[in-house]
């Protein structure tokens, strides 16, 4: 990856031409196609996209929890640290899941177990890595539950006792118990107020940096992708169609069609526009595998070689890496692909 | 839209998708089959046999012959009938109970419980408290109730059971008419200035159908079932008239001597109640693919 | 918790009278005489005419309820037409077989159907899964008097490993007991399967495995807790479905239970004796209803708030506060 700031970071998280299918009665789904990303020591990285893009189904082929029999990962390879998840046996992903990686859900109104107390579920990962006395699994619920801002007295109490802000401060708990290296965030604020999602965001990035976390924030909201991130890939159809530093994709005057769709399509305060500037149509069905690029049917600029070759990433002149016919020529910096550059 | 056409994804209406999906199930299929196979012997059995000289008429000649023998393939019985054409003809009692029981319980529950559902209130709480109170002891109970006061006979047998199978369906249309009541679509037709009848027949229940659907082939599957159980105690179809519970229930006397006599009838209620439960399954699967395991 | 269980039995209260007068009213005004019913049609009609004056069957049949009624208040079942027993002896003397049949009907067929259910759930589309499943569908199917039917032959008649007439020892009550546990087996395998998958694909069993916790514990420790209502409801309601099976099951074995009175008063439209049998399983039906109500608050932290005192509720409130503003 030719981002400069990250030059001598070690690498955390690899993942190479990831492919991933959903095979069920009805269909074949292909929702990750090819997809290369990379994940540094201490940083954040934010994967942007429309619903149903990949960007979940990513996050979850990294903790190996793709839906049994249905999802699977048809080729490429995720390398976690010293871990290569896509070999790696059953019992060696448990003790990898929820000690060096966790994840976030984005529902917290149904992620948490409602028969069991929220300090049962916290005590649970630390428990299931290997802390068993009683009193110290005490003392940590505590910590925890005081550092994401929850009066330790109410462990003893059941989810539906919580407000919805305040489960997703347990579920931080839960994610965040064991220190882990990896912190899988899914939309961890989608589903809360507006209020409560910039304490939530306050609360994760000050313990990310406490913990020294590394992030993959996956959001469809670019202001939060603004606020919390140090480097955006904008995630299309199961493919990432751009990549770059926040500096890059916010301000950059080169950029896929795609994301200047996506940037359209936000209001803005600053412009005396009238109008919001929606991208036509619909992602493509996810059933059927495309020839060309993804976006070809949406895209303003389309050409008749879109629809028949994919793309190739090219390097833009702000630093971006963007998979687009358009930018072909321009190549700024050696022209290799987003993921084998690095 | 540029696209392959090799991907264009078949759309299907709504009936044909349910019965797509219906059709590729494969057990579901077997029940259906083995019920046509059923009705089909059952409603053509006249063309064939001669009821009273065949399944009725008594032959000392020809008494407790084994399956497969002499031409009889299911053997003959006490009195020396064949059980095969017995069977086919008791199967004719058993669908039509089926049927009208269904039928009897379809209609009262869903009159019943689309009342109690949409006005709600007081007329909720009297007719749902009138149904708990038949709730209130089992189906088979009840029905041996009121075949105590109505007596046995095919007319009764089909009241007992449909009268104790009406509050499920009063209960399940009710909780759908509840459920849709206020949705948009009723407020939309009540706005256009639909009547009570109107709103809850042409547009709440089309809506609950589908669970209806498969509780009636539930509720055929229990009345074959709850009528062969008490025609066996005695209390249902008497002999000579060849039901299969009540075949059942004079066979077991010889049941040492000819075991086939008790077997045929068993498996005969065992597959019809089999088939039925199948398509039950098959069409619950169908209609709503979510809940599909 | 005790007013909650009060209100409960007293709501039962409307529901028995409801249930009596229901079926005391249809037994009563259909054509058929109980007297000529027991005594013989020939019999001469001054005998009849005396006997129906004893029973005091020439009242009006609300008078005759509500007297009959006014005697199960005071636990007085009345006298069988027919016997003219006690009803309540009578019950005393049959209600312990029918009990050990059904509620043994329940045991094993929770003691089975549930545990399979889980292997089901848990491995699907394996083996186990595909047997449970084919299991269950013949046995929601067989005809429990068929059942019987078969296993007296075969292992009282052939093997004679059991009595072929039940009642008398525990190995007369081995049989029944399997027969009606047979289609509550199935019905219990099928929802305690079906409810674990519901819950196998909830969004906090993928939260467990996402903390690492051992697949074994998720399954016990969040899958079963969650699924286990539906588990309790279908083992409720099977009790009802049992009682009525119970009266099938002693007819076949020949066990002088609560059914086979039932059978030999509807013949003769015997109203004391059935009436009776109905009050008695509606009661005993109603309790089991609660218990299941009760033990869902037990399983399910949510319900308790529902149903119990509103003293935890305001508690809670309070901290609550304290706690938002913390």
């Amino acid at each position: 990856m030719g981002v400069d700031m990250n030059q001598n970071a070690e690498k955390l998280l690899d993942i190479k031409d990831l492919s991933i299918t959903y095979i069920t009665d009805d269909a074949t789904i292909y929702a990750v196609n090819g997809l290369n990303m990379e994940l540094y020591r201490g940083e954040t990285l934010g994967l942007v996209g429309e619903t149903g893009a990949g960007k979940t189904t990513t996050a979850l082929a990294i903790m190996r929890l793709l839906p049994d029999r249905i999802g699977k990962i048809t080729s490429g390879s995720i390398r976690f640290d010293d871990v290569d998840v896509t070999a790696a046996s059953e019992a060696e992903m448990r003790t990898l899941r929820g000690e060096r990686i966790s994840m976030i859900f984005q529902d917290p109104m149904t992620c948490l177990n409602p028969v069991l107390t929220i300090g049962d579920q916290i005590a649970e990962v630390l428990e299931s890595h290997g802390i068993t006395s009683k009193e110290e699994l005490s003392k940590r619920v505590d910590n925890i539950l005081t550092l994401v801002g929850l009066p330790p007295e109410r462990k003893n109490e059941y989810p539906h006792q919580f407000s919805g802000g305040m489960k997703q401060r347990v579920d931080i708990a839960i994610a965040l118990a064991c220190e882990p290296q990896l912190l899988l965030a899914d939309e961890p604020t989608t589903a809360l107020d507006v209020t409560i999602q910039a304490q939530v965001l306050a609360l994760m990035k000050e313990l990310r940096q406490k913990f020294n976390t590394s992030m993959l924030l996956i959001t469809h909201d670019l202001g939060v992708v603004a606020e919390v991130c140090d480097r955006v890939a904008i995630m299309y159809a199961g493919e990432i169609i751009e990549y770059g530093t926040v500096w890059e994709i916010f301000s950059g005057t080169e950029h896929h069609p795609y994301t200047k769709g996506l940037f359209g399509s936000i209001p803005s305060m600053s412009e005396g526009q009238r109008r919001l500037r929606p991208i036509d149509g619909l992602m493509p069905d996810p059933a059927v595998q495309l020839q060309g690029c993804p976006f070809a049917s949406r895209c303003p600029q389309c050409s008749d070689r879109c629809t028949a070759e994919k793309p190739a990433s090219h390097r833009a002149a702000g630093g971006n890496i963007i998979k687009c016919h358009l930018f072909e020529g321009e190549d700024a910096g050696g022209g290799n692909d987003a993921g084998t550059a690095g | 839209m540029k696209r392959s056409s090799t991907g264009e994804i078949k759309r299907r209406g709504q009936l044909a998708s349910v019965v797509h999906r219906f059709m590729k199930n494969r057990l579901s299929v077997c029940g259906l089959v083995i019920l046509l196979a059923l009705a089909i012997f059952s409603c053509s059995a006249d063309l064939f046999f001669d009821y009273n000289a065949q399944a009725i008429a008594q032959n000392a000649q020809a008494r407790f012959i084994a399956p497969f023998s002499e031409g009889h393939i299911f053997g003959t019985d006490q009195y020396g009938r064949d059980m095969f054409i017995r069977i086919v003809y008791g199967g004719r009692i058993s669908l039509v109970v089926g049927f009208f029981t269904a039928g009897f319980a379809l209609v009262f529950g869903t009159i019943i419980g689309a009342a109690a559902g949409y006005f709600g209130g007081r007329v909720d709480n009297l007719l749902m408290r009138f149904m708990d109170v038949f709730l209130a002891i089992p189906a088979m109970l009840l029905a041996i109730c009121i075949v105590a006061a109505l007596g046995g006979g095919l007319v009764n047998l089909l009241l007992a059971n449909g009268i104790a199978q009406v509050p499920r369906y009063a209960r399940i249309v009710r909780a759908s008419v509840m459920g849709l009541k206020n949705s948009e679509f009723v407020e939309a037709a009540r706005a256009c200035g639909s009547g009570h009848t109107r709103i809850i027949f042409s547009h709440i229940i089309p809506n609950a159908l589908g669970s209806l659907i498969v509780q009636v082939t539930l509720t055929m599957a229990s009345a074959i079932l709850s009528v062969a159980s008490l025609s066996f105690l005695g209390l249902g179809i008497a002999p000579p008239t060849p039901e299969w519970g009540s075949m059942l229930s004079t066979g077991k006397e010889f049941m040492r001597q000819a075991p086939h006599l008790i077997i045929v009838p068993g498996l005969a209620i065992m597959l019809s109640v089999l088939s039925f439960n199948l398509i039950g399954d098959g069409l619950r699967d169908a209609l709503d693919p979510r809940l599909k395991n | 918790m005790f007013r909650y269980i009060v209100k409960r039995l007293l709501m039962m209260i409307p529901v028995v009278l409801g249930i009596s007068f229901i079926i005391f009213t249809i037994i009563s005004v259909t054509p058929g005489d109980p007297v000529q019913l027991i005594m013989g049609a020939d019999t001469a009609p001054e005998v009849l005419e005396a006997k129906r004056e004893e029973l005091g069957l020439n009242d009006h049949f609300i008078v005759r309820y509500v007297k009959y009624i006014g005697g199960v208040v005071r636990g007085d079942f009345g006298k069988s037409y027919r016997t003219g027993l006690k009803v309540i002896d009578e019950i005393k003397a049959r209600l312990p077989s029918t009990m050990k049949i059904a509620l043994g009907g329940i045991g094993l067929s929770v003691l089975i159907g549930v545990p399979l259910g889980m292997i089901s759930a848990v491995k699907q589309y394996s083996f186990v899964d595909y047997f449970a499943r084919v299991l269950a569908m013949l046995l929601t199917a067989i005809p429990v008097f068929w059942l019987g039917l078969m296993m007296l032959l075969y292992f009282c008649l052939k093997l004679r490993w059991f009595p072929p007439t039940g009642g008398e020892n525990w190995k007369g009550f081995v049989l029944p007991i399997i027969a009606l546990a047979a289609s509550a087996t199935a019905t219990q395998t099928r929802t305690t399967r079906s409810s674990m998958l519901e819950a196998i694909r909830q969004d906090y069993v993928r939260t467990a495995r996402a903390k690492g916790v051992p697949e074994g514990k998720i399954i016990f420790k969040h899958v079963l807790r969650n699924s286990i209502l539906p588990v309790i409801t279908i083992a409720g309601m099977n009790i009802g479905v049992q009682m009525g099976g119970t009266v099938v099951i002693e007819s076949v074995f020949a066990i002088p239970g609560m059914g086979s009175m039932l059978i030999n008063a509807v013949r003769v439209k015997d109203a004391p004796i059935i009436v009776s049998s109905v009050i008695v399983v509606a009661v005993f039906i109603g309790l089991m209803n609660l218990l299941v109500d009760l033990i869902y608050t037990v399983v399910d932290p949510r319900l308790k708030s529902q149903y119990f005192t509103v003293k935890k509720q305001i508690k809670r409130h309070n901290r609550g506060e304290v706690s938002a503003a913390h």
